[in-house]
């Protein structure tokens, strides 16, 4: 997730009430029964301490300057809106329990990942482990996609990937492919984290997620070669 | 090298110019390697620069405040404690 700890997000923080945005008049009408100050913009850091001093609406500034990324992560890794709303909420209340003990210094933003990433990975740990072992929760079935040809060269996909088919495509992902690929090539953790963090050895996070990668590509290939390649599904992968 | 070890060492980097002199000269004797390390890199690219997803349901901060007032991390008149901060101009 990233982000520049020097900056200063500059969110009006009295234009959310619950979590209804008002309009200005709306705001005007509102300050009488609130305790907001509709010309008052906080920076981060001064709605973190304010919020280490249990102040209500900085953790709503709060909630509302990180949901977006904090729910966008949960479902891209589950791909399931009900489990990504549950786990966003989860993040947060874990985040404000613990908001007191964050002394910065890491960026808000990156504690607020971590702890968002552990949150979602224990919920799949709890689900898939008692059921499925991790290569079969991972491994897709042979029917699961065409098959690459040997010796033939696709088309790159450079320059031709658009961001709906993209997101299509990640949320097609087996559950462990998408989380390793999620983890891996979105968020940039290393395998050796990965593999502490989801329980497995560093050798089956990389050989996930380049299983992971090459079912991506034919994913995304499938709307202008579905035809062409549905004759080759007898060969094998690269 | 053959295809399998050039994997294991594309799962760890990405970028062409990061690939060992062994991985490299690989690459200029396998087209289907080549190949799909061009999708990677063009994948890698585009989802880097994927926005944010939509937002959480409206009511997701209601049910979380609420809790945070129930167990006290955050006052439950909604009354803010702290002083007020500085006006940034």
């Amino acid at each position: 997730m990233g982000g520049n700890p020097n900056l200063r997000h500059r969110v009006q923080a009295s234009t959310w009430i619950g979590s209804k945005r008002l309009t200005l008049k709306e705001q005007g009408a509102d300050i009488l029964n609130h305790h907001a100050v509709a010309t008052e913009s906080w920076s981060e850091a001064e709605a973190i301490q304010r919020a280490q001093q249990g102040g209500a609406e900085a953790f709503e500034f709060l909630y509302h300057l990180h949901k977006r990324r904090v729910y966008s992560l949960c479902l891209r890794m589950t791909g399931n809106t009900a489990e990504a709303e549950d786990l966003a909420q989860e993040a947060f209340l874990q985040l404000f329990r613990k908001i007191g003990t964050f002394r910065g210094e890491s960026a808000f933003s990156t504690w607020l990942h971590r702890l968002s990433v552990n949150v979602v990975l224990m919920h799949l740990r709890r689900k898939s482990l008692p059921e499925t072992p991790l290569e079969e929760f991972t491994e897709p079935s042979q029917d699961d996609g065409p098959r690459r040809e040997i010796g033939a060269r696709d088309q790159t996909l450079a320059g031709s990937i658009d961001r709906v088919n993209l997101e299509r495509a990640i949320e097609r992902l087996p559950p462990g492919y998408r989380t390793i690929f999620v983890l891996h090539d979105m968020e940039g953790y290393e395998h050796n984290e990965i593999a502490g963090m989801m329980g497995c050895s560093i050798g089956n996070s990389k050989s996930q997620l380049h299983k992971a990668r090459m079912k991506l590509r034919d994913l995304l290939q499938l709307p202008q070669r579905g035809v062409a390649r549905a004759g080759n599904s007898g060969g094998s992968e690269v | 090298m053959a295809c399998g070890e050039f994997e294991v060492i594309l799962a760890e980097v990405l970028q062409r110019a990061d690939l060992p002199l062994t991985a490299q000269q690989h690459l200029s004797e396998c087209l289907e390697c080549a190949a799909a390390l061009d999708d990677f890199e063009a994948i890698a690219d585009s989802v880097r620069h994927l926005p944010p997803l939509d937002e959480p349901v409206p009511d997701l901060w209601p049910q979380i405040r609420d809790v945070l007032r129930r167990e006290g991390v955050i006052h439950a008149d909604g009354r803010d404690c702290a002083p007020a901060p500085k006006l940034v101009k």
